[in-house]
């Protein structure tokens, strides 16, 4: 059925929540990346 | 590696803490907006495969290997590569799509289409379903403000007022066009006979035919516009929209997804009628 309700909008915040994990995951990838190209360019 | 660690936090000057900082924030920002799609399209397993390689790369630093330099540019390349295959499509639609659709939303209600003239034309399409429907015709109907050239060529130009004759007629089986998708555009039947792409989702119930994932595969294409498909098989009126569909339309329902396609009512009305993408 169609949906007629009108849904909560949601912000930054629950977008956040949401994908939490992928952020952390991706600032440990970005240090992890910094750490490595700087190691191999010294 | 374990003394360079040491040194990197050590005797350091702050424009080299600033563009570590740039990099790993640009580095960060491609690592997400992967991990974001990959989720997205539920290919969970290239976070895992991006995360491994570079922790294992990251492990490997720690040992004397010759060409060290050769593997990291290699593998980090590699990577990059692969999210640009994979995902650019989406990150282009995303970026530029739902930027026009929402900054440069073009009004259809122009000075030479009145309200009155746009509620007529509603009023027509929603006739036209509703006889289809009742004669288990197929149907596929667009309502854009703008398509790309080869869809249009794919079918034949008509540029005619819309009238719910002219839409039943044209989809009347053993008919030349009745195999296409008519095109509404500025209050216009401009184009009948068009050939859409179908959507490569493989998800999708067993009862959507080749009608449904064309609307759906068009609006993945073009999210501004609406497609309104009328089975053959059971009858049944849908509406897709961004690659969400609605089956089970009645008039009223109808209406309001129309007048929405058509610019009757502004675009506060999106959500109350397609309810927010899994991303907002």
């Amino acid at each position: 059925m169609s949906n007629n309700k009108q849904p909560k909008k949601k912000g930054l915040g629950h977008f956040l929540k949401h994908y939490f994990g992928y952020v952390v995951l991706s600032l440990v990838c970005a240090c992890l990346v910094v750490l490595l190209v700087g190691y191999i360019g010294q | 590696m374990l003394e360079y660690i040491y040194n990197f936090f050590a005797d350091v000057d702050i424009p080299t803490i600033v563009a570590r900082c740039l990099l790993a924030l640009i580095v960060a920002v491609f690592y997400f907006v992967a991990f974001y799609y990959a989720k997205k399209r539920n290919l969970e397993a290239i976070i895992y495969v991006l995360t491994t390689c570079l922790v294992v790369l990251f492990g490997l630093s720690f040992f004397d290997i010759p060409n060290f330099a050769f593997y990291v540019y290699f593998v980090l390349g590699f990577c990059a590569l692969a999210c640009i295959l994979f995902f650019g499509q989406d990150v282009q639609r995303d970026i530029f799509r739902r930027a026009w659709k929402r900054w440069f939303n073009k009004d259809m209600v122009t000075e030479e289409y009145g309200h009155e003239d746009i509620s007529k034309s509603v009023n027509e399409i929603i006739k036209a379903c509703q006889r289809l429907s009742k004669t288990d015709t197929g149907a596929l109907i667009l309502i854009c403000d703008d398509i790309s050239d080869h869809i249009l060529e794919s079918g034949t130009r008509l540029n005619s007022e819309v009238s719910a004759d002219l839409i039943e007629t044209l989809f009347f089986p053993k008919t030349p066009l009745h195999d296409g998708a008519v095109v509404i555009m500025a209050n216009k039947v401009v184009a009948a006979g068009c050939y859409l792409p179908l959507t490569q989702q493989t998800n999708l119930p067993r009862e959507f035919g080749t009608r449904h994932r064309a609307a759906i595969g068009v609006t993945e294409a073009f999210p501004t516009l609406t497609a309104i498909v009328v089975s053959e098989e059971t009858g049944i009126i849908s509406a897709v929209h961004d690659g969400k569909i609605q089956r089970y339309l009645d008039a009223d329902q109808l209406r309001k997804i129309l007048s929405y396609a058509m610019r009757l009512t502004d675009n506060s009305q999106l959500t109350s009628i397609w309810g927010l993408r899994e991303d907002e």
